[in-house]
């Protein structure tokens, strides 16, 4: 019985150190495993870092070089853009400058212009002396009428009495022969004045007619040109307005 | 005498200043309310008793159009242009104030025929008037008119006046007058007669 006990503690003890030595293989390996595991995990980080860094190192690299590129490039537009801000300065100076004295001549050219025209309206004084002088050509062809028709009377007078002096020399017979070719020669010139007269008369009218007509004319010709002036002196000033508004 | 260069008068201008003349006078000369009619009237016909005209001128510098009013010292045309100033029933016996009452109503006339040829000729002017003996317009042709007419015109109740148009052309004249659009306008008015 003892022997069977010590058999079977025997092999309990057997047993026992063998699931010990199991369990210390087991241990150790393990051990050894995860040592393993831990340093292949080592030499994986060691080696995921390092190509990491050189990764990092490169972007930097790059990002440097592109950076460098950037400032180089945004210093070269920042030149240009000055270049091109300074030249439009100029464009700008020489545009302005051009305005202002485009400005000054148009102003200067239609102040001339509006002088000019203001001079040349001064004509509408003229047609006032015409007008005058109409009248006193008129007036003086009136009072060429009027002698005119003096002298048709005295003629017709001198008809009158050249035609009684025929009639006495008729009367006085023999003794008027001479005296009535004398009457008969007068009343031939009154009657050759009365023609003369008549024709003067008629020529006096018709020296009214082209005397009145060709001062009227003139008058008439002279307020067209007014005319003309004033509504050129009303563009002129348009023009100036409209070029200064512009300009300013 | 060299005259200078007659140009051709289309008869659409001849009918334009016919139709301007009758609206000149109208305006200037009719009583407001009496039969205005006016018409062309025989070159030869001359109303004797009008021993004096207005003279009044057109200018342009392809034309130019002399009017001439005539009149007489009547009584009928004293009292008319007393009743055209505002005094009727009056009669203007001041030669003076009656010679200067015809210049004005001739002004008038001359104004109203200026404004209606400016529609067709921009730069046109008009004279001042002046008073002649009628004899002289027996001489109208020593301007050398291109057109001239003669008009006979009832201004008011038993008052008739005589008018000449002489125009003298430098160029050929043309102007795109309306005759039917003129005539419509006097239909509308229902006063014009004319012709």
């Amino acid at each position: 019985m003892e022997a069977s006990f010590t058999m079977t503690l025997s092999i309990a003890l057997f047993a026992l150190g063998l699931v010990l030595g199991a369990a210390a293989c087991f241990w150790h390996a393990r051990r050894r495993t995860a040592h393993a595991v831990q340093a292949a995990h080592r030499a994986a980080t060691d080696t995921v870092e390092k190509a990491a860094q050189a990764s990092i190192a490169e972007l930097q690299q790059q990002l440097d070089a592109q950076r460098l590129g950037g400032e180089r490039e945004r210093a070269g537009l920042q030149a240009a853009a000055h270049e091109q801000q300074r030249a439009h300065e100029q464009l700008l100076r020489r545009a302005t400058g051009g305005v202002q004295s485009l400005r000054s001549q148009a102003s200067h050219g239609y102040d001339q212009l509006g002088s000019t025209i203001d001079k040349l309206l001064g004509l509408i004084e003229t047609f006032e002396r015409w007008n005058a002088e109409l009248q006193q050509l008129l007036q003086h062809n009136r009072e060429m009428h009027s002698k005119n028709d003096e002298f048709a009377q005295i003629v017709n007078q001198v008809i009158i009495v050249a035609l009684n002096a025929s009639i006495e020399a008729a009367r006085a017979g023999d003794q008027g022969r001479g005296f009535a070719v004398v009457a008969a020669e007068v009343r031939d010139l009154a009657t050759r004045a009365d023609k003369l007269s008549k024709d003067y008369r008629s020529n006096l009218y018709k020296n009214d007619l082209i005397t009145g007509a060709t001062f009227q004319d003139l008058q008439a010709g002279g307020k067209m040109i007014a005319g003309a002036l004033n509504e050129l002196r009303l563009l002129n000033g348009k023009a100036r307005q409209s070029v200064m508004a512009e300009a300013a | 005498m060299k005259h200078l260069a007659t140009g051709i008068v289309s008869e659409r201008a001849r009918s334009g200043l016919d139709h301007f003349v009758a609206q000149a006078v109208k305006s200037s000369l009719a009583q407001t309310g009496t039969d205005f009619a006016i018409s062309p009237t025989d070159d030869q016909v001359v109303n004797d008793n009008e021993r004096e005209v207005v003279m009044l001128t057109v200018s342009s510098y392809m034309f130019r159009v002399l009017l001439f009013i005539h009149f007489d010292r009547n009584p009928a045309l004293r009292s008319h242009l007393a009743a055209l100033d505002g005094h009727p029933g009056e009669t203007l016996l001041d030669e003076e104030r009656f010679t200067d009452a015809m210049m004005e109503r001739g002004n008038l006339c001359c104004g109203a025929l200026n404004r209606d040829l400016a529609h067709f000729f921009p730069h046109i002017g008009m004279s001042t008037p002046c008073i002649l003996k009628r004899s002289s317009v027996e001489h109208v042709a020593a301007v050398n008119p291109a057109f001239t007419r003669r008009y006979r015109a009832e201004v008011g109740a038993g008052v008739a006046m005589h008018f000449t148009l002489a125009l003298c052309a430098f160029a050929d004249l043309d102007f795109p007058f309306d005759a039917g659009a003129a005539e419509e306008v006097q239909d509308t008015a229902g006063e014009l007669e004319m012709f």
